[in-house]
């Protein structure tokens, strides 16, 4: 009876001390909320021309350009986006309009020019590709923190910077089984991030490219993404970014998706 | 070729203005586009009908974009060089011209443009605005059913509310088969003298049509109103005692209608109806005109997977005014069911990174015994150049129903465009 008892309060003890100790649990997902507030939430909004690279392993080349705004919505992790497309040709002036919610799926509508219509896209899969792009939605609006239980591994550096590890691991099925990120200490940006399925195999990786401050925001303005199973790579550059601009709220709506805003497009 | 005085005014003020801006806010792009149409083998044509091609064309498609300095005001012209092998005839299609301003919550837009309103897949209800149902089909890409409408459209945005109003002061009818290439069903066939009366160009006769919608969280609502014509003719044999020839005109009509649109579980939901106030035959006793007419659909989209999305449809058409339609139908003539139930499926899956799309869309009436069938593929060889195979496919029963009647217009499409 005695040992058995014993056995108990020991293996209750392993447990305790295997288990995440609380304190550390949360500052991963501390490190986390404040590396997606400095990547995706940066300023209360932001304007950027956007140019996607896509290009195969055989060397075939596409090109996505597009101009992007984005508003925060106040503090509960709403997002708006409004997206004009410059290239390629074909889809030139179509507009994309997107509502962002934690914890929900995006509300997502398409403007058709050719024929003036204005149409409500089903929006489900957040981990959908962007533009036929290696990044997906996710990958450009964020994903919830609470989606993935975050642990953190020990620092590490990324070309001499200083950085936290941390490893996600999504709580219901999701792109990946795993990923590992390396996120800046101090813009708390994410300089690397790893994608393993399930067999443990790197699939994807990203890679911030270059960092550069922007009135006085660390901003990644340029960053790849790479199919490690396909050898299909994305890059995007940043350029004209601004931050606080000033960009209306009524510019998220439909009038101005029928009727790109002449000013910020530009 | 269409133009009228309002588009060629402001085609005009755009070639003007054109060099002068080209420094600022000024572009030019559009696309070269072949587009070809083979009729399915097994339709029985007569002399001088285009029987092995519906289509062949070629089209140039330049648009001009003009922007002041602030945006507040911009230009917009598209402009279509076409030659059509068929008709061996080449012209100019002025498909966009107009000029807009947004002040604050205001705009206006003045010209020739291209409006859509409603939710249907390939049916139209609140969507009173002239269609090319020529261009469908023979085989034309999709954005050709829609024509232009010569047009000053005001729109008012307050934060709460979004109101438009668009007025079209000469009426613009459909494009409907008329013959070659198309076969259709020709209740009058003796008749073989046509003619087409258009309303008269007169104030009272402008169509006015407004919407006035709201988000309320994460759905939509939208009213919509219009006062105006029925764009697809009917017809009237004259003179009434021993008709020699038919007349095609345009009954006046008023429309108004809702539309919701939301999301619920995974996808979207839309649903829209609306009341056809036939305003020459109110007490359904005119056979030739419509009658008074409900029309509404309920439609679900879902994305299934990577890439791959649905879209179902149900729409229904009731005539009310079905008893007095048939007491009044001459005999020999082939009745409309009161109830016209059309149901649809759409499915589209993309691949390779989005350059590759295969669509597959049906739309069925079980009411009618009709079904029409449109398989795609489309690739993006490069950025610049895409190139599409499909088919618009048509069987039905009888011959006088909307989709049985094009049976032996079944045919093979083949576009290719080139972006610029």
């Amino acid at each position: 009876m005695c040992g058995k008892g014993t056995t108990v309060v020991v293996l209750a003890a392993a447990v305790l001390l295997t288990r995440p100790v609380p304190a550390e649990a949360a500052s991963a997902d501390d490190i986390v909320a404040k590396s997606q507030r400095a990547y995706f939430y940066a300023g209360s909004d932001m304007k950027a021309r956007v140019l996607m690279t896509l290009a195969s392993a055989g060397g075939q080349k596409r090109t996505r350009e597009l101009t992007m705004l984005r508003r925060n919505k106040g503090d509960a992790g709403e997002q708006q986006y409004f997206m004009y497309f410059h290239q390629p040709a074909d889809v030139k002036a179509m507009t994309f309009l997107v509502e962002k919610y934690p914890n929900k799926d995006d509300d997502r509508w398409l403007f058709i020019p050719g024929i003036n219509m204005v149409k409500r896209i089903a929006a489900r899969d957040a981990a959908q590709s962007f533009v036929g792009s290696d990044f997906t939605y996710e990958h450009v609006s964020g994903r919830d923190l609470d989606a993935d239980e975050h642990r953190l591994l020990p620092d590490e550096k990324v070309e001499g910077k200083d950085c936290h590890v941390v490893e996600s691991v999504p709580r219901s099925a999701a792109e990946y089984k795993r990923k590992r990120a390396w996120i800046d200490k101090s813009t708390l940006l994410p300089l690397k991030e790893e994608y393993f399925d399930g067999k443990g195999e790197l699939f994807k990786a990203f890679k911030a490219d270059e960092v550069r401050s922007i009135g006085g925001v660390p901003t990644v303005i340029r960053r790849t993404m790479t199919n490690r199973k396909t050898g299909h790579t994305t890059t995007v550059s940043f350029t004209d970014v601004a931050y606080d601009a000033g960009i209306e709220a009524d510019i998220f709506t439909e009038r101005y998706l029928r009727d790109p805003p002449g000013r910020w497009i530009k | 070729m269409k133009f009228t005085g309002l588009t060629a005014i402001v085609a005009g003020v755009l070639t003007m203005l054109a060099p002068s801006a080209a420094l600022g806010g000024a572009d030019i792009h559009g696309f070269l586009q072949g587009n070809y149409a083979l009729r399915a083998a097994g339709a029985d044509c007569p002399p001088g009908f285009d029987c092995a091609f519906m289509r062949a064309e070629e089209r140039l498609d330049l648009r001009l974009d003009l922007a002041s300095e602030d945006g507040r005001a911009a230009a917009h012209a598209r402009v279509d060089f076409f030659h059509d092998a068929l008709r061996g005839a080449a012209g100019v299609d002025v498909r966009e011209a107009f000029a807009v301003v947004n002040l604050g919550g205001f705009s206006a837009r003045l010209g020739r443009q291209t409006i859509t309103w409603g939710l249907g897949e390939l049916v139209f209800i609140n969507d009173v605005f002239p269609k090319d149902w020529v261009a469908f089909l023979t085989g034309a890409p999709l954005e050709y059913l829609k024509l232009g409408s010569d047009a000053l459209l005001l729109g008012l945005y307050p934060s709460w509310l979004s109101f438009e109003v668009i007025a079209v002061p000469i009426f613009q009818p459909d494009r409907v088969p008329s013959g070659s290439p198309l076969f259709f069903f020709d209740p009058m066939p003796a008749l073989s003298t046509r003619m087409v009366e258009k309303p008269a160009v007169e104030f009272e006769n402008a169509q006015v049509a407004a919407r006035l919608y709201r988000s309320l969280g994460r759905y939509e609502a939208a009213l919509y109103a219009s006062r105006g014509f029925y764009g697809t003719p009917a017809g009237r044999p004259e003179p009434a005692a021993a008709p020699s020839r038919l007349v095609f005109f345009h009954p006046p009509r008023n429309t108004y209608g809702a539309s919701f649109q939301g999301p619920v579980a995974w996808g979207v939901i839309s649903f829209e109806a609306g009341y056809y106030d036939s305003v020459d035959d109110r007490g359904g006793s005119n056979p030739m005109i419509d009658n008074p007419e409900v029309r509404g659909l309920a439609g679900y989209q879902i994305e299934l997977w990577d890439d791959a999305s649905a879209g179902v449809q149900y729409y229904l058409e009731v005539m009310t005014m079905h008893d007095r339609y048939r007491a009044a139908l001459p005999p020999g003539m082939p009745a409309r069911d009161q109830y016209r139930h059309v149901t649809s499926l759409r499915f589209r899956q993309f691949l390779l990174h989005q350059t590759l799309q295969a669509g597959f869309f049906v739309m069925g009436s079980p009411s009618d015994e009709d079904i029409f069938v449109n398989p795609s593929v489309r690739y993006h060889v490069a950025d610049e150049l895409w190139a599409e195979i499909g088919g618009n496919l048509f069987f039905g029963k009888k011959a006088h129903t909307f989709f049985g009647q094009f049976e032996d217009n079944n045919h093979v499409y083949v576009t290719a465009r080139f972006a610029f």
